[in-house]
């Protein structure tokens, strides 16, 4: 009887501990699933992130065997994971420049720089950076970055300052030997009127030069103000003519303009600015005009566009370099080859006036040689 | 007497070397683009080239590998050019440049006493 009672007081005491125990293992089996689950998405998060990085990541131990392979050092190293898992540079068919690269010894050094020419010829940069993964495990990785558009725009700048430095000292080279000249003795008339306007031109050059660049400084600020009035096209391409007759005699240059008072060609622009866009059209048109040759300067317009247009019987311009002429410092091979100094700013300075008015630039080729450059500008309306 | 060519595309310093040179005693003999330039050393007898390096039609890397291809290999090259970044004067060098010059850093005085030096350097009268 006694062991009944016993058991009566006992049992529901068991029941609650066993309830208790059950509910506290239902909560420890749920902590461990959940930390399963944030182990796993942990997991799944570095891979993606892995995956989803630009560098190239390559595993592999000590002696060579590829643990791992991320998307981009597949696309850098020409493989798949798949194929390469656990193998040795040797034991691969056909490895790539890159790939027997990530495996050359880099003994202490922790970085390695590596070039080749892909098949289209053009020169590529990797930066090959190791890094020790485990050394418990005798682990390496090896990290892949494509450095190819930094060295291309480090050329790009080294280039820039050698061409800068070059139109900068021919100018003033000139000025340096002519006032030497103007310093000696026995000087005649034409000698010094000679050394005084060729300090006067190059100084000019140097000036024209400063003033290209600022501006291209000033359009890429968005600093390049603008003061928009009613503007006569014509009347302002005579302005500029006149600028321009005394070379163009000199060389025999005719410059043909058609009859300007024949119409009105008003836009709403700014007079200085857009002086500068047909001054450089028509500057350009002379200086590579051969000597006895012809410049023509038409206008056209209808309802709602305006057509300038400067037509020269030059070198015209290769047809490979038609897409980039309006490109800043660009400068075709046909120009280079006629006139060795020019800054290649003036068409991209004509390009962003001509856009900022709302027109377009354009150039045509002529099949007999020569060129003709052209601009449209909406014509003016009187505001109501 | 040596017999020198200039190829220079600015004709006021073209005159004044193509001067000076001359008042040093050379025979002058002048070309204004890399064309001309060429065409005059195939045809010449120079004893030296004074080259600059940025000319119209041919410039002046191309006339250098034009005379180290050709019979007139012998012929020394001194560059008078203001280029004068490492890589273009390492690649003049390479081409078989002997002398690299830059004009601004010169008066054209200087330059003909370096010219005399060199060729008395060379063993050319």
């Amino acid at each position: 009887m006694a062991s009944v009672y016993i058991f009566l007081i006992l049992a529901p005491l068991i029941a609650v501990v066993l309830i208790v125990f059950a509910r506290f293992s239902l909560l420890f089996l749920k902590k461990i699933d959940e930390g399963e689950k944030e182990g796993k998405l942990l997991r799944e998060r570095q891979k993606e992130i892995v995956e989803s990085m630009v560098e190239g990541l390559v595993a592999h131990t000590v002696d060579g065997r590829i643990l791992m392979v991320n998307e981009a050092a597949e696309n850098f190293l020409n493989v798949q994971f798949v194929d390469v898992k656990g193998k040795k540079i040797s034991e691969i068919d056909n490895p790539s420049q890159l790939l027997r690269a990530v495996f050359t010894p880099m003994e202490d050094r922790k970085e390695l720089a590596f070039s080749f020419k892909d098949g289209l010829g053009q020169e590529l940069f990797y930066q090959i950076i190791q890094v020790p993964l485990s050394q418990k495990r005798g682990e390496i990785l090896k990290i892949i970055r494509d450095v190819s558009r930094v060295k291309y725009l480090d050329r790009m700048k080294n280039e820039y300052i050698t061409m800068m430095s070059h139109k900068i000292l021919t100018p003033l080279t000139n000025i340096k030997w002519a006032a030497g000249i103007l310093s000696g003795d026995n000087l005649d008339g034409p000698k010094k009127q000679g050394s005084i306007k060729n300090i006067t031109d190059n100084a000019n050059k140097l000036i024209e030069f400063t003033s290209h660049l600022l501006n291209i400084t000033e359009i890429e600020d968005g600093l390049f103000g603008y003061k928009f009035e009613k503007t006569d096209i014509a009347e302002l391409a005579e302005e500029i003519i006149k600028n321009y007759q005394q070379e163009a005699f000199e060389r025999g240059i005719k410059i043909l303009i058609d009859d300007p008072k024949k119409n009105f060609y008003f836009v709403k622009g700014d007079k200085n600015r857009l002086s500068v866009a047909m001054a450089n059209y028509i500057d350009n048109a002379v200086k590579y005009s051969p000597d006895g040759g012809q410049v023509e300067v038409s206008f056209h317009q209808d309802k709602y566009t305006l057509w300038f247009a400067v037509k020269d019987g030059g070198v015209g311009v290769s047809p490979e370099s038609a897409g980039s002429l309006f490109t800043k410092f660009f400068r075709d091979k046909r120009a280079k080859a006629v006139h060795t100094e020019g800054t290649g700013a003036g068409l991209f300075i004509v390009k962003n006036i001509i856009e900022k008015h709302g027109g377009k630039v354009g150039y045509d080729p002529i099949k007999k040689g020569g060129s003709i450059f052209y601009f449209t500008l909406p014509v003016y309306k009187e505001e109501k | 007497m040596a017999k020198l060519i200039i190829i220079e595309d600015d004709p006021f310093l073209l005159s004044i070397l193509a001067e000076k040179l001359k008042e040093a005693g050379f025979g002058i003999e002048t070309a204004i683009d890399g064309e001309d330039g060429l065409d005059k050393i195939k045809a010449g007898n120079f004893d030296l080239v004074l080259l600059d390096m940025v000319l119209p039609k041919i410039d002046g890397f191309k006339i250098l590998e034009e005379l180290r291809g050709g019979k007139l290999k012998k012929i020394p090259v001194i560059i008078l050019s203001n280029l004068y970044d490492k890589n273009n004067i390492d690649k003049a060098i390479l081409l078989g440049a002997k002398e690299y010059i830059v004009k601004a850093y010169n008066t054209p005085e200087e330059i003909v006493l370096k010219i005399k030096s060199f060729l008395n350097k060379e063993g050319i009268k």
